[in-house]
């Protein structure tokens, strides 16, 4: 009952607005908690909903894997020609300030509503999240380590893969987490207005046809899935990329 | 061997070493004493190339440095660690590697600590695992800078004897950054900064 001691404080916190959600609001205008989840176990029965669940997992992480390449690539440019990163630096920082709907025009100029849109808007959006992970990373490389190194090479490869690359990954790969939370929202968001599949064209379906419980169910399933996805990151950074520096 | 001739080093207009020239002995142990702030650290960084400086320093064979502060991967095993210099080398890890390594971590009675974490050995066993990391390679020259300063006097003298029983056993000529007089004064050369 250890976890119990732990956490009854938040149990209690949740129980009660759920209760309270339960019995207190008008249904007719939100649906209940139970109404939401006896619709959610209805549309996980759905082979169309496990459907549209890969479609949008497929979009938020093939956008994420290119995304993660290019911030590496960018990040390892920084590293070998610091002269190249300037001229990169100097497009990809402002373009953090981009909102994701702007972004989300201009791939609709530049690819109408065909499949290359949404990843589009993923890694445009997601891109300057991961380009200043690196950064942080590079300027927090710890010198001392880093001359430890020198004094045995001065080979730029091995210096990188062996001393810099394992200082980058932590804060890096908490720059994918950020990412893969901002991910889900804009697949959700490109898919509500360009979608013809997916968590995000659910959404808007069941927004048509004025079925709230059903709408909220799937809210409710996009929920879960981003806090398992963020739940398996940071299970992974903390296994593979939390060192002990004390 | 190392020869240093007119060696000139600047800090931001400080003159650490005007026209310092001399020879470091093959196989032998120089201790460098000096008061703080003289310029040893400078030296030994000039040595192993890792501050830029006026003159000329011919170096015949491989350095090894070893650093005041232990300067452990955090991110590796304490055998990644002992391994990494090799890596750095570029070169692949060779059973000889493995039995030098085993060699050294019996020499300097650090095999218990091996399975252990990085942060989790003590001042004492760290600084021999240190000079495991240091002689891996085999090189010819190992540069100290005060790699025992925070180590209490008798761990200190216990690991100073026995790296040198261990080099006793070598041709490696070493370069000690110490402030333990007695102990320099026990080394084959005695060089003094002032």
């Amino acid at each position: 009952m250890e976890w119990f001691r732990r956490y009854w404080t938040k149990i209690v916190f949740f129980a009660t607005i759920v209760l309270s959600w339960e019995f207190l609001v008008d249904n007719f205008i939100i649906p209940t908690p139970s109404d939401i989840l006896s619709q959610f176990f209805f549309i996980l029965s759905k082979v169309r909903t496990w459907e549209n669940i890969l479609a949008s997992m497929q979009k938020v992480y093939v956008s994420l894997a290119v995304a993660i390449m290019i911030g590496l690539l960018i990040g390892s440019l920084r590293y070998f020609y610091p002269k190249i990163a300037e001229y990169v630096d100097s497009i990809f920082y402002p373009s953090q300030f981009i909102a994701s709907a702007v972004w989300t025009l201009i791939a609709i100029v530049l690819f109408g509503l065909s499949w290359v849109t949404p990843y589009f808007i993923i890694i445009m959006v997601i891109l300057p999240n991961l380009f200043v992970a690196v950064q942080i990373g590079l300027k927090n490389v710890n010198k001392q380590l880093l001359e430890f190194g020198h004094s045995i090479t001065r080979h730029k490869g091995r210096l990188f893969r062996y001393i810099i690359f394992p200082q980058v990954m932590p804060p890096f790969f908490m720059g994918i987490i950020r990412s893969n939370a901002i991910a889900w929202k804009i697949v959700v968001t490109a898919e509500i207005f360009i979608g013809t599949n997916g968590l995000g064209f659910m959404v808007n379906n069941y927004y048509r046809l004025i079925n709230i419980p059903k709408l909220f169910a799937t809210v409710l399933l996009i929920i879960i899935i981003g806090l398992s996805m963020d739940y398996l990151f940071r299970q992974i950074h903390r296994r593979y990329f939390t060192y002990d520096n004390n | 061997m190392i020869t240093i001739k007119g060696l000139h080093k600047k800090y931001g207009g400080i003159q650490i070493h005007k026209d310092f020239s001399y020879s470091f002995e093959k196989g032998k142990i120089t201790a460098i004493v000096g008061s703080s702030g003289i310029g040893k650290t400078t030296l030994l960084r000039c040595i192993a190339g890792l501050e830029e400086y006026e003159g000329d320093i011919h170096i015949e064979g491989k350095i090894s440095y070893m650093f005041q502060e232990d300067r452990l991967m955090p991110w590796l095993s304490i055998v990644d660690n002992l391994f990494l210099p090799i890596k750095l080398e570029g070169r692949p890890i060779t059973p000889s590697d493995r039995q030098r390594m085993e060699y050294l971590v019996r020499f300097f009675q650090v095999e218990e600590h091996l399975s252990k974490g990085v942060n989790e050995v003590s001042g004492g066993e760290k600084q021999r695992l240190l000079m495991v990391r240091a002689l891996i390679t085999n090189p010819d020259i190992l540069i100290l800078d005060e790699p025992f300063k925070s180590l209490d006097e008798n761990l200190y003298t216990y690991i100073y004897k026995k790296f040198k029983d261990y080099c006793s056993t070598t041709n490696l000529t070493v370069l000690f950054v110490t402030h333990h007089m007695v102990l320099a004064k026990g080394c084959d050369k005695l060089l003094k900064i002032a």
